[in-house]
């Protein structure tokens, strides 16, 4: 992948003008989609490190190794998904989430050996409640806004014979 | 009638109480205005004027009641006209998140920060446009059109909760709901020149609430003042048993009285004021900030050292959690369905075509974020530098009562001035984020107008739960500045 200062169509603010220096991007207009064999290549890229937009006071530059999603991850990742996306999208789409992996790499420099995670920033820990059973929403209400129903249930193609 | 619209929320609470005003007129006059403004900015998607008349009316005839019985108490929202974003449930009323996929949904049951405001007597005008499923900075990302700034209207309103703010600046209703992931209430706020609360998590319930990213999500409120959103805050928030998350600790009345800062900690995080911020937004912060030291306040320089994580953070754990809520949308129970004799073509069909371009990016995001082989390297990760996060802000707290930093990096820009650049518009919540990924409350309030007319806004962040400091400090600044007075000429 090439890295190239390129000219946005309108005026960048100067946050803007920093992440066009660093981020790759196709010849021309942002909205054009990549072309295939752009994508296609080696999937490792050395380029310079996106200098860290909010400590401009570090040293810019260091170099790392990033990711490049292949058209094929692309592909695979949208299906996970049950995504169904044109040729041009998954172009699209494979530049774009490089980008932001690629800018989401700079976690990987914390050490964070000795860090909780947090799944939640609340104490509680799934607060139970008594077993009393209660009325819940009326079954008619519920299968208003069903695309296809059928004696008080939702009517769905064959599960089980179903081969994606 | 314009004028009834131009009355405060307080105003107008006292208006109808001394029987100067009834809400019939308030929400007559709100409608008047949409239906003449509206067509221009496009903040609301769907308006209830039949709901909003009987609500009315019934918020009279109980006026009537309590002029006749003055002791009783009445809650300061009674009969008072608002707007909701159209991620909150309101049954029988299309909600549609901002997208074709819950086109026509109609919810079975009421969100209850919803149902807790029209207990207390609120009149709803109305759902207003929100970026699709809450992501977003601009309200572009909608399904259905962009909603115009009132004070430009070639530029965004800010987003995810552009509708609401626009609602809000234009005068069209007194209040608004939003919600704030990563700053989608504080950001529109800030860019349409109003208040906007960011409430703490877990102090709200999310029941009702359409899921995004489910340990961000929290619902605020948007109003013309800290003093107006006062009490929609203390009227929805609180325990909810049907919300796991909603915390147990009670939400007491805030008092507008003898508010005094003189002591209050005020902290200036280094990491905020970067390169790259738009030069007048820097100006008025600051003279914001020294205005508040002038009412007393003790400013002092710290730092948050995680703050440039923040991001990367964010757009790993929101999309991720995003991708598990959304994966409910497939066309079975809500929301059409693309109709196919096999399971898995109308799945990928009704989801390929029905979901817009940033929230099959998003789902994408953390899809691959979460799969076999990535989950600790990238949701892992990030929920361990959360972590870091969330403690840079409670050392922080230790040493001053309020962060006191920029909203956004600029202020409202052009439609269409991010193109189809994602990462560019997710700088725009640069300093929004971290209050959510740490789970505290903030709020935004305008602090002057640049050069071009547009509203800049600062933030204020306090510990978890000190809802009440935000508004006390904002409201502080509110008596001795005129900026949250301004009206766009619109």
């Amino acid at each position: 992948m090439t890295y190239k200062q390129i000219q946005p169509p309108i005026p960048p603010s100067r946050i803007e003008q920093r992440l066009y220096n660093f981020i790759p991007l196709q010849e021309g207009s942002l909205s054009l989609p990549v072309p295939m064999q752009k994508i296609e290549q080696k999937r490792l890229t050395r380029h310079p490190n996106p200098s860290c937009l909010l400590t401009p006071t570090l040293p810019l530059c260091y170099n790392f190794f990033v990711m490049a999603l292949t058209i094929e991850e692309v592909k695979k990742i949208a299906f996970l998904a049950r995504l169904r996306l044109t040729p041009e999208e998954e172009a699209r789409y494979a530049e774009q989430l490089s980008a932001i992996l690629d800018y989401a790499q700079r976690l990987q420099e914390i050490d964070t050996s000795h860090i909780p995670p947090t799944a939640s920033v609340l104490p509680l820990n799934a607060p139970l409640r008594e077993d009393e059973s209660r009325p819940s929403i009326p079954r008619e209400r519920i299968l208003s806004n069903a695309s296809s129903q059928e004696e008080g249930m939702f009517r769905v193609p064959p599960v089980l014979d179903s081969e994606p | 009638m314009t004028e009834l619209t131009d009355l405060s929320l307080l105003e107008a609470a006292n208006a109808l109480r001394a029987g100067e005003v009834s809400s019939r007129q308030l929400a007559e006059a709100c409608l008047e205005k949409i239906s003449y403004l509206d067509p221009k900015i496009h903040a609301y998607l769907a308006l209830t004027p039949e709901l909003a008349l009987d609500q009315a009316d019934k918020a009279d005839e109980a006026l009537v009641q309590w002029r006749k019985n003055a002791q009783s108490s009445l809650p300061m929202t009674w009969g008072i006209p608002i707007a909701v974003k159209d991620v909150l449930s309101l049954e029988g009323v299309p909600t549609t998140c901002g997208s074709k996929i819950l086109e026509g949904f109609h919810p079975p049951y009421t969100a209850t920060s919803i149902k807790r405001l029209i207990e207390a007597g609120v009149v709803i005008l109305g759902k207003t446009n929100t970026d699709e499923f809450a992501m977003g900075s601009s309200t572009e990302n909608s399904a259905y059109g962009v909603t115009h700034n009132p004070w430009d209207l070639s530029r965004v309103p800010g987003g995810s909760s552009g509708g609401s703010a626009a609602a809000v600046a234009a005068r069209t209703c007194f209040a608004a709901l939003g919600t704030d992931t990563g700053g989608s209430v504080r950001q529109p706020a800030s860019f349409c020149g109003i208040t906007g609360l960011k409430t703490s998590y877990g102090r709200v319930s999310r029941y009702g609430l359409i899921a995004y990213g489910s340990s961000l999500d929290t619902v605020g409120v948007m109003a013309r003042s800290a003093a107006e959103c006062a009490p929609i805050f203390s009227t929805m928030a609180g325990h909810d048993p049907l919300d796991s998350t909603s915390m147990p600790q009670p939400v007491a009345s805030i008092s507008l009285d003898h508010i005094d800062l003189e002591g209050i900690r005020i902290g200036v995080p280094e990491e905020y004021f970067i390169e790259g911020i738009q030069a007048e937004v820097e100006t008025a912060v600051r003279k914001a900030v020294q205005k508040f030291e002038s009412l007393g306040c003790e400013i002092q320089e710290i730092s948050l050292p995680h703050t440039d994580l923040a991001l990367p953070v964010y757009y790993l754990i929101a999309p991720a959690e995003a991708s598990a809520n959304l994966a409910r949308f497939d066309g079975i129970r809500f929301g059409p369905r693309k109709p196919s004799d096999e399971l898995w073509e109308s799945y990928l069909e009704t989801r390929g075509t029905l979901f817009g371009q940033e929230v099959k990016r998003r789902i994408m995001l953390g899809t691959y974020a979460l799969s076999a082989g990535y989950y600790d390297a990238y949701y892992g990760q990030a929920q361990k530098v959360r972590t870091l996060i969330k403690q840079d802000f409670e050392s922080a707290f230790e040493r001053v009562d309020l962060i006191a930093c920029p909203v956004a990096p600029t202020t409202a820009f052009g439609i269409g001035a991010h193109g189809d650049d994602p990462l560019s518009m997710y700088l725009e919540d640069v300093f929004t984020l971290p209050t959510n990924l740490a789970g505290v409350p903030g709020i935004a309030f305008p602090v002057g107008f640049d050069q071009d007319g547009l509203p800049i806004g600062m933030q204020l962040k306090a510990p978890y739960l000190k809802e009440d400091s935000l508004i006390h400090a904002a409201h502080a600044y509110q008596q001795v500045t005129e900026w949250h007075k301004e009206k766009p000429k619109v």
